[in-house]
């Protein structure tokens, strides 16, 4: 029973996956949130194995990893702000009530 | 025991729990408690960082998806109160669906990929710690990069403070 990289990759599909269903099914723009941050932590395990199977001299999956977590706090702060920000123009954060630029 | 089987049942034992409180997030009905095993699972994902050998990695990942991302998420789940907390994290019966039939084709176009797909291994461990090598590169080749990570940063928190603060008051 060697753990190779295909076992981290279908770990981080799984992660991508379920991330995937909570942002498609969620009718809370925080669940939906919650979805997003989940399938940037699979994509992140998916860059720290490559880069521990792959390329284990160089360290640059780590790095990009660091990046992408950087990004992804950026997104949940602006992302959280604007959920705020529309639950005081109209009460509500489900994200089927959000249709002001529905015809 | 030998070596490798041990690190094969933490592999496990680990993935279950990353993949279950997953699972749990997304599901539950109770807003608060779907936000708690998504802080369980965003630590054990720590755990898969130390298995791969990603020390810093590891510490970054407690240190922002264990502390500062649930306390957010948190903040989100009580500013935007909706009546009563039990039902607080809807389905959407309109999206319900599809949603479900695309993450299942898209999970079995990915495993049918991961099967057909040869990699080209190396089994060397690099015997620097990754610090270092993070160090290395992030003050060289991805210095730009680095920067403007900051800068993002700087961006995303005034933008941040100027959306949840509000327009003016009239």
């Amino acid at each position: 029973m060697t753990i190779g990289l295909e076992h981290y990759l279908a770990v981080g599909a799984m992660l991508f996956c379920i991330g995937l269903y909570g942002v498609l099914t969620k009718r809370n723009a925080v669940a939906v949130l919650m979805g997003i941050e989940l399938m940037l932590n699979s994509v992140n395990i998916n860059l720290v194995a490559f880069n521990r199977f792959v390329a284990p001299a160089d360290f640059v999956g780590q790095l990009f990893a660091v990046f992408v977590i950087v990004v992804a706090a950026a997104e949940v702060a602006v992302g959280l702000a604007l959920v705020i920000s529309i639950y005081r123009l109209r009460d509500s954060i489900h994200v089927d009530d959000l249709n002001l630029l529905k015809w | 025991m030998s070596n490798e089987a041990v690190y094969g049942i933490m592999f496990y034992l680990v993935s279950a729990v990353v993949l279950l409180s997953a699972v749990a997030a997304v599901t539950l009905r109770n807003l608060i408690h779907a936000a708690l095993f998504l802080a369980i699972s965003f630590v054990s994902v720590a755990g898969i960082y130390v298995l791969l050998h990603a020390d810093f990695l590891a510490a970054v990942q407690v240190l922002i998806y264990g502390g500062a991302i649930p306390v957010l998420i948190a903040f989100g789940v009580m500013l935007t109160r909706t009546p009563g907390a039990a039902g607080s994290n809807p389905v959407n019966t309109k999206t319900y669906i599809w949603g479900l039939g695309i993450t299942g084709a898209l999970f079995a176009v990915i495993m049918l990929s991961l099967l057909k797909s040869k990699f080209a291994m190396q089994g060397l461990i690099s015997k620097e710690p990754s610090i270092e090598g993070l160090a290395r590169l992030m003050l060289g080749d991805f210095l730009i990069p680095f920067e403007f990570a900051a800068i993002l940063l700087l961006a995303a928190m005034i933008g941040a403070i100027i959306l949840a603060r509000g327009g003016e008051a009239k």
